[in-house]
């Protein structure tokens, strides 16, 4: 049985996790009332929470034994990212970072994309220690602008 | 329509930053505020403030040339 660790962020918008987490391919679920997370075998675990990403959704293009992804929302209205150690260590892998740099990272993303609908992202690149590069284009009405490093 | 091509860097920490140097026009940040707007947190901004005398205030700085936002 993995271990769960837990850990505050600092998005308060569910649809803000959401984002992230679509920016991420990882299919989450919803519930007004938190659920128990499971884990691989289906057995309930202690952490409960709002948003869920079922460990049977992942992709590692591994084996299923992932046990749940979860976001508990505190009464502050901030939320708790309930992640098991054995999923912590797939997820890295999968995205060649830690999870939780990958998931701040997916959430400016998906704001950006939010804030600028037009935006297409036509590079992109993670570097060892992390860091994200690359570039994307906007539409802009009747304007001429080159910009470039 | 016109198109803007922009480099950016997503930190570790989840800063994003936009590297806009070279630009032609004044319009760039105008268009770009959204996003800073959007992502919110500190933001310490771009190029020659000559370029983008249209820019809301406090948005332009000297050098270096980046936007940065974090979350």
């Amino acid at each position: 049985m993995s271990h769960y660790n837990s850990v505050g962020i600092e998005i308060k918008s569910v649809e803000g996790i959401l984002a992230a987490l679509a920016e991420l391919k990882l299919k989450p679920i919803v519930v007004d009332k938190p659920v128990a997370l499971k884990g691989y075998e289906g057995d309930k675990r202690e952490q409960l929470a709002h948003i869920v990403v079922p460990g049977r959704t992942y992709d590692y293009g591994l084996t299923s034994v992932s046990n749940d992804l979860g976001f508990y929302r505190e009464d502050d209205g901030r939320y708790t990212m309930h992640v098991s150690e054995y999923d912590s260590g797939m997820l890295h892998r999968r995205f060649s970072r830690p999870f939780g740099v990958a998931f701040k990272q997916a959430y400016a993303m998906a704001m950006a994309k939010q804030a600028l609908p037009g935006l297409n992202l036509t590079s992109q690149s993670v570097a060892a220690d992390g860091t994200v590069t690359g570039s994307f284009t906007i539409e802009v009405p009747d304007q001429v602008v080159s910009v470039g490093i | 329509m016109a198109q803007i091509a922009v480099n950016f860097k997503l930190t570790p920490d989840g800063v994003m930053e936009y590297e806009v140097s070279g630009a032609t026009g004044q319009s760039c940040l105008r268009h770009l505020k959204p996003l800073v707007d959007a992502l919110g947190g500190e933001q310490m901004i771009v190029a020659k403030p000559e370029m983008f005398v249209d820019a809301p205030v406090g948005l332009v700085h000297e050098a270096p040339q980046t936007i940065q936002s974090s979350i």
